[in-house]
């Protein structure tokens, strides 16, 4: 059974109703993270429905305590509870100066694991030998990877891998502090953002105020427009699109090209109606949400679409990625050789970006595609300043034409990647 | 002006290619159309170089206009000695 977030279902509006009514009035800091932490849990209840109770208790009665504690263990909700309790008690260690780098080591392996345990088939995971050989090492035998796969696909691990390997970095550098139960809960599992993020960044969660302004009447409105607006483009303008102009790319050659730039639209129409739910949801309930989406039809070339679109992974990108490579390689090189660093830089990011996607080789494909455009662009841009003066470069970034040539070129070139990635499969 | 933030303008005209470019506090990169996420990785660099100090990656990212940066490297330069 799919028991992934559908927001068609009553269960993820319900929570958001009860969590605004109980966390508004609170205005005890503590308090308030733990209700919060509360809220997040009470969700993965739903989502995973709680443990046969009843039996567990025949089973007591019955003397058999292994069979009961097994019984509450095997459901998926003790299952994340005990991985969040890990994921506290790794970020403590990793904080422990005297651990060295063991626990990050250790935190940093199994969220990979998990990783490619959530993304690869199981099939796929068993005919590699050495994959297959791992996994049985810590106990994964074919029957018991299915059941965790269903977990991880439930709460979205790949996102909840990004949140936790960047706040692993930040504790390990020193920048922040390790946060406690609640908190790693509240950053890890928010669940306004379980399903498709955005992906918050670990300094701003630790940067927000422990408790927000008072909710107001103008406030919480703008949050229902938000969401209805969310709504608007998800159900009603993305089901419209979905059933008007998409086939499956099954559209003879002509109008395939249509169907791809449909499809594109029809992704940006979902995704970012989805993300203005969770950015009205984060208003009313007073927890910061990042914004994902500032009209990426608008982008001028691919480096413009990244500070647009899906922002919130773009920025983990940067800081996480980006950063490290490009400013390690340009430390070795100097400033001169910036084109060639960025090239690589990006090379890197999008290559691990696409496979962040699906772990496979038209994601892949996808990752160089974005790469060899963005380091197209980076050359493209700087050869033209070279070749110009500055009064002729400014005449022609303001030219209307080349604006609207240069807008289309990048959104299809955007939708041909997507397609690539995502266009059926034999 | 801040001997700090006229170093800073000296590396931002170079980097940005634009001589007649005045650097405020406030400056950040939305006064400027050059300056995205890739160019800023290369004025930090420029600006290591400058006042022989190494930022992190998270510095790098941390900072949202001229000013914050002219005092990331006014505590680092006092950090030095």
């Amino acid at each position: 059974m799919d028991r992934s977030l559908d927001l068609y279902k009553p269960d993820f509006w319900y929570v958001l109703a009860v969590g605004v009514l109980v966390l508004v009035p609170i205005v005890s800091p503590a308090l308030r993270k733990w209700a919060w932490g509360a809220m997040n849990v009470a969700f993965l209840g739903v989502l995973f429905g709680l443990p046969d109770l009843r039996r567990a208790s025949s089973l007591l009665e019955r003397h058999a305590v292994a069979d009961a504690a097994a019984l509450v263990a095997n459901s998926g909700l003790a299952a994340v509870c005990m991985a969040l309790v890990i994921a506290w008690i790794t970020l403590q260690a990793i904080q422990w100066r005297r651990a060295g780098v063991l626990p990050l080591f250790f935190g940093g392996l199994t969220v990979a694991g998990l990783f490619v345990i959530h993304k690869l088939p199981v099939q796929t995971l068993y005919d590699w030998q050495h994959l297959r050989e791992a996994l049985e090492a810590v106990g994964l035998s074919g029957t018991r990877v299915q059941p965790l796969k269903s977990v991880l696909v439930t709460i979205s691990f790949s996102y909840v891998a990004l949140r936790m390997a960047e706040a692993m970095r930040l504790v390990y550098e020193g920048r922040h502090p390790a946060p406690d139960l609640p908190s790693t809960i509240n950053y890890l599992v928010p669940f306004h953002m379980l399903a498709a993020g955005p992906i918050q960044a670990y300094a701003e969660f630790v940067a927000q105020p422990a408790v927000p302004e008072r909710l107001t009447a103008s406030n919480a409105l703008r949050g229902v427009e938000r969401i209805a607006h969310g709504l608007f483009k998800k159900y009603v303008l993305a089901t419209i699109v979905s059933r008007a102009c998409l086939t499956g790319f099954k559209a003879p050659l002509p109008f395939l090209g249509a169907e791809v730039l449909f499809f594109y639209l029809w992704v940006y129409l979902d995704f970012s109606g989805y993300s203005d739910i969770t950015v009205g949801a984060g208003r009313l309930l007073g927890v910061a949400t990042p914004e994902n989406f500032n009209r990426p039809y608008t982008a001028r070339n691919l480096i413009d679409f990244w500070d647009r679109w899906h922002m919130s992974l773009s920025r983990f990108i940067y800081r996480n990625l980006f950063i490290p490579v490009q400013l390690t390689l340009l430390r070795r090189t100097g400033p001169q050789a910036a084109l060639w660093c960025a090239g690589v830089a990006f090379s890197v990011s999008f290559l691990l970006c696409g496979l962040w996607h699906e772990l496979n080789v038209r994601w892949a494909l996808w990752g160089v595609m974005h790469a060899a455009g963005l380091v197209t662009v980076n050359w493209y841009r700087a050869w033209l300043q070279k070749t110009l003066s500055r009064e002729a470069f400014n005449r022609y970034r303001a030219n209307r034409g080349i604006r609207v040539a240069a807008i289309v070129l990048t959104q299809v070139f955007v939708a041909i990647t997507l397609w690539v990635a995502t266009g059926p499969r034999e | 002006m801040d001997p700090i933030l006229a170093r800073l303008q000296e590396i931002f005209r170079t980097v940005l290619l634009d001589d007649t470019l005045t650097l405020t506090p406030e400056t950040s990169g939305k006064d400027f159309e050059a300056w995205d996420s890739l160019t800023h990785v290369t004025l930090m660099v420029h600006a290591e170089r400058a006042f022989k100090i190494q930022f992190t990656s998270s510095e790098i990212a941390g900072w949202q206009n001229a000013g914050e940066l002219a005092k990331l490297i006014e505590n680092r330069l006092q950090a030095k000695g």
